[in-house]
């Protein structure tokens, strides 16, 4: 049986986002279009007039103006043309607030923790709000700068041991002709020196924020360059 | 000699690890800054005695927050505290006019700087 791999993929609040504001807009669209068209239609036009006409005759028929009646019924339409506009707009307008203050914002904090999930600790959530979304983003900022500190310090610490462990290795070496350190000590010496290079290794693997590793050192990035007093 | 020291680091966690340094050894933590800007403007209000400086900050960095620091007041006590190379970077530290450079690995060393000056 062959192993299906899980794919991952950066999370994309905004195309979700995009449909379902198509949604929405379609069915006000289509609401208010067919809202207007009976409105506007003969047919519901003749209704009015007709149920007008009937309660007219009922009473004193003289009484009724018909092209008052042409002008209610214009005012109406007028009346539901504007409210459906409004609402539309209203609709259009609440959409776009959200999507500025709260889903743009989700959207790149969720690009930016991908890129951190995936080890490139440089990325940052730009914290443009100080709002809860804001707060947020930078509280997953600063665990970003703790874990690289904490690499760095590994790296640095294990970069120690590791020439510790050389001049033990040496030193004892050397001593009583050479085979001053028994074999079994020197497997071991082996097994820690190969630990801590693989710690070393997973540290590498990550990218930084404005730093590299050279030759074993850690390096400041491109923007770091102290100038001249 | 008890002193008034500002930690300027962007992590959180360094800034309480140098503060559990410091304070034991009878120094005055009078601030925080996580990031150069934050510390040049920390450095006027607050007048520490001493102000330890990461290097690698989002924003201004060390470097820069120093030069502005010394320029605001040229006998300002600076001492870097970072995990970048000390061999490369302690002589910009040096040049820069900081009184000390010690990699965050070995912190402790801070405490000998500032009371062996």
């Amino acid at each position: 049986m062959t192993k299906k791999k899980a794919k991952h993929y950066a999370p994309d609040f905004r195309r979700k986002y995009f449909i379902y504001c198509f949604l929405v807009f379609f069915i006000i669209l289509m609401a208010g279009i067919e809202l207007i068209y009976e409105v506007r239609s003969g047919r519901f036009q003749e209704q009015i007039v007709e149920s007008i006409t009937n309660r007219s005759l009922e009473h004193d028929n003289s009484l009724w103006n018909m092209s008052e009646a042409g002008r209610i019924l214009q005012r109406l339409q007028k009346r539901v043309i504007l409210v459906v506009a409004v609402v539309f707009l209203c609709v259009v307008a609440s959409m776009f607030l959200f999507y500025r203050n709260f889903m743009r914002p989700v959207d790149e904090m969720g690009k930016a923790v991908y890129q951190m999930a995936n080890g490139h600790l440089g990325a940052m959530i730009p914290v443009c709000s100080c709002g809860e979304i804001g707060k947020m983003g930078e509280l997953i900022n600063d665990l970003a700068i703790n874990l690289q500190e904490i690499l760095l310090h590994v790296w640095n610490h294990t970069g120690q041991d590791i020439v510790l462990l050389d001049r033990i290795v040496k030193v004892c070496g050397s001593k009583s002709g050479g085979n001053g350190i028994p074999d079994e000590i020197k497997d071991d010496l082996r097994i820690v020196r190969q630990d801590i290079e693989d710690m070393q290794n997973m540290v590498k693997a990550f990218d930084y924020y404005n730093v590299r590793f050279e030759k074993e050192k850690i390096i400041a990035g491109e923007k770091h360059n102290p100038k001249k007093p | 000699m008890s002193k008034r020291i500002l930690i300027v680091d962007d992590s959180s966690m360094m800034r309480k690890m140098i503060t559990k340094i410091l304070e034991p050894g009878g120094h005055n933590i009078v601030g925080e800054a996580k990031n150069g800007a934050e510390a040049v403007e920390l450095y006027k209000s607050l007048k520490p005695d001493l102000v330890t400086m990461d290097i690698t900050m989002r924003g201004m960095d060390g470097f820069t927050a120093a030069q502005e620091i010394l320029r605001y007041d040229d006998e300002a006590q600076i001492i870097f505290l970072s995990n970048l190379d000390e061999d490369k970077y302690g002589e910009d530290a040096q040049r820069i006019g900081a009184v000390g450079y010690v990699n965050k690995h070995k912190s402790r060393e801070i405490l000998e700087i500032i009371d062996n000056p």
